[in-house]
């Protein structure tokens, strides 16, 4: 992963100590709220339900165990000794105070940490696939071309106050596993190093008008990273709405003007950016990034590769078998740790997990975690020899469940209990969804499914593209849920948005319908065939029908009968 | 408005001069874009502190004409000025405000304002280098891993 230097370290302390300075002006009346939101939201620093929260961003997901200790002694420290993984691999803190986020971004700052862009209306953190580097799939390793756009769009003078938030995301590999269909800008790798080039999709986005991102230019070279985003990003600059928040995303902006003529646009201020100089990138550029990279010792690898093989523990063969993920050197592992479980909100870690976790990834993973957008951890040098030995230590401390990819695994946003935006609350239906499932024959069972709970239309959750969506809307008052199938997030498949099936369910209501579905389909499915896959043969009516079901279980209020239509 | 802009450029205070030419920063419709002189100087209003065209707007200019002396006004705050300075505004017109590095002739604090980060990540329009055009545009990721 990217090792900061020292310069990026003084630029995270200068960048602390200028929130300090402006929180100061704030007090003294020179800054107005209004004036201080955009520069705070830079930095991470929302003012939610209950408190302020913290995001602090991850880049494209990779952390060293120093980083993770850190923001268990800030949580410690300045919140309530825990924080959240969010689906956009950051974390956040729920319930620091305004004055102390300078000092706790201080502290954060001497391991490479920070906010910067991490919320606001400007390009915000970076993400990738949670496998980029280790993935046997890739065409090759994304990420410095990653930190390349990163550093050229921090404290970016003119990108810095968009019409809307502007998410970036990049693969090097066939699967969609970085969620490129639902980013504003989107690179995947087309074609090796050294001659390496990038599809670009722009224009994704859930939220209220969930789109996939079109494909705008089907091969951008490498050396024109820089100066084709700058391109992009001065033509949404320009011309994306200011006059409706809900109109203003950039994919808003190419769905009103028509993907041709955006092209266009960009392709003329690409033109113009380009022989002006600007923005030009060359191999010595990328290189020196490159080299600031520090991949795990892959001489550490087992030479037995039949290892993980030979136990015969039945409960560690199915741990391998969930949350083993393939990897690029044999002998190695890249195993995924689910944040997940009963009676504890999806991506929430306590700073004594955070400690635990990172003495095992010392001991396992060479120092080296990663943070996915499902909210879980990987550890990504893991030697197959050591497998065992992880799997015992895991267990022990709890985070041993072989639930990745299952129900279990399950994608919840903070929801009405902290945000501010939210019509619903996610957490309480997570956890009673969690409870029913909590059998782990039960949800091997069920197969392969994505679940995803949103607590408003902003789609933090990503509900859309769950193979069961649920989103929280808000009817005269009363928290209701409306309920999407058939969306999948690109992992192993194409990408699709979900349909909102039928009028929406009250909160006593929609585990009730969760459960009406899923006992359709081990009713109806074929064999060997997945939730998505009966749901594609057998069509939505049959499990809308069992839904509708539970129902008849409660009294709705009258004023709520009609909520979601 | 105060009577003393803010120069970008030096860090310092001087009599406020408002030019002739006075534009809407976020006027998408600019015909007079093709009538603007080489070393003109243009006044870009700022209607509202979260809309980012003027910096735009200013890069632009600033491309196609690297000695135009370009002015900030409208609603401006002492926050604003780094973002301006960077997309080669040379002059800054804040709004009158209480306690404010303008009205306190605080020459310190201006320069942290101005000055916030002992690195900058990128090239940009109002960068020294950038006037002198087919500079080396890369040089900050030269500077970053050295």
């Amino acid at each position: 992963m990217y090792q900061p230097t020292s310069k990026d370290i003084q630029v995270l302390r200068d960048r602390a100590r200028q929130l300090g300075a402006q929180l100061a002006r704030h007090q003294q009346g020179r800054l107005s709220d209004d004036e201080l939101r955009p520069l705070r939201l830079q930095n991470g620093l929302y003012i939610q339900r209950h408190a302020p929260m913290l995001r602090i961003a991850i880049a494209y997901g990779m952390l060293r165990t120093d980083q993770l200790r850190c923001l268990a002694n800030v949580a410690e420290r300045f919140d309530r000794s825990y924080g959240h993984w969010t689906t956009r691999q950051n974390m956040q803190l729920n319930w620091i105070a305004v004055e102390d986020v300078p000092q706790a971004l201080e502290i954060l700052a001497e391991v490479g940490l920070h906010g910067i862009q991490s919320s606001g209306n400007c390009l915000r953190n970076i993400t990738s696939d949670a496998f980029a580097g280790i993935a046997p799939d890739e065409l090759f390793d994304p990420r410095p071309y990653a930190e390349l756009l990163r550093q050229w769009s921090s404290f970016h003078p003119e990108l810095s106050f968009l019409p809307r938030k502007f998410k970036v995301a990049f693969t090097a590999t066939p699967e969609d596993r970085a969620l490129v269909q639902i980013h504003d800008l989107a690179f995947e790798a087309i074609t090796s190093e050294p001659v390496a080039s990038f599809r670009v999709r722009i224009g994704g986005g859930l939220g209220r008008t969930p789109i996939l991102g079109p494909v705008v230019r089907e091969s951008l070279p490498w050396e024109d990273l820089l100066c084709y985003t700058h391109a992009v990003m001065r033509v949404y600059n320009e011309l994306g709405r200011r006059d409706n928040l809900t109109k203003a995303r950039i994919k808003i902006l190419v769905r009103s003007v028509g993907v041709e003529a955006f092209r266009d646009m960009v392709e003329a201020e690409f033109k113009s950016l380009k022989q002006a100089g600007i923005d030009r990138v060359r191999i010595e550029d990328l290189d020196r990034v490159r080299a600031q990279f520090l991949d795990p010792d892959w001489r550490l690898a087992s030479v037995d590769t039949n290892l993980a093989q030979s136990s015969d523990d039945p409960l560690f063969e199915r741990w391998l078998r969930r949350n083993r993920k393939p990897h690029k050197i044999a002998g190695m592992a890249a195993i995924v740790i689910p944040i997940k479980g009963t009676g504890r909100p999806p991506g929430d870690i306590t700073s004594d997990e955070m400690r635990k976790l990172a003495d095992l990834s010392d001991r396992f993973s060479q120092g080296f975690v990663r943070v996915t957008h499902s909210q879980d951890l990987v550890f990504p040098a893991v030697p197959l020899a050591k497998l065992e030995e992880l799997y015992q230590a895991l267990q022990a401390i709890g985070f041993a469940q072989p639930i990745q990819g299952l129900i279990g695994d399950m994608v919840a946003c903070p929801g009405g209990d902290f945000c501010a935006l939210a019509n619903a609350r996610s957490l309480p239906i997570a956890d009673e969804i969690a409870k029913r499932y909590a059998s782990l024959d039960e949800q091997e069972n069920l197969g392969p499914l994505e679940l995803k709970i949103s607590g408003c239309m902003n789609s933090c959750g990503h509900h859309h593209i769950g193979h069961i969506g649920i989103l929280g809307v808000d009817k005269d008052g009363a928290a209701f849920y409306q309920l999407l199938l058939g969306g999948h997030s690109g992992h192993g498949d194409r990408a699709a948005l979900g349909k909102i099936v039928g009028r929406a369910f009250s909160e006593a209501e929609i585990p009730d319908a969760v459960e009406a579905i899923l006992d359709e389909y081990l009713e109806s499915r074929r064999r060997g065939e997945t939730f998505n896959q009966a749901l594609e043969r057998m069509g939505p009516a049959t499990f809308i029908e069992a839904a509708n079901a539970v129902r008849q279980k409660v009294t709705l209020p009258s004023t709520a009968s009609s909520a979601g239509d | 408005m105060t009577d003393l802009m803010i120069d970008l450029a030096n860090a310092s205070l001087c009599a406020a001069k408002i030019p002739e030419l006075r534009f809407d920063a976020s006027d998408v419709e600019r015909p007079w874009l093709s009538n603007i002189n080489p070393d003109d100087a243009v006044a870009l209003h700022f209607g509202r502190i979260n809309d980012g065209r003027g910096y735009s707007l200013a890069c632009r200019l600033r491309e196609q004409h690297p000695r135009l002396e370009l002015h900030a006004i409208g609603h401006i705050h002492e926050d604003m000025i780094y973002f301006l300075r960077r997309c080669g505004f040379r002059y800054a017109h804040l709004l009158d405000r209480t306690n404010s590095v303008v009205e306190r002739q605080a020459g310190d604090e201006l320069k942290e304002l101005l000055f916030p980060f002992s690195y900058e990540y990128q090239l940009s329009a109002g960068d020294e280098q950038f006037k002198k055009q087919k500079v080396d545009t890369t040089k900050h990721l030269k500077d970053i891993s050295a």
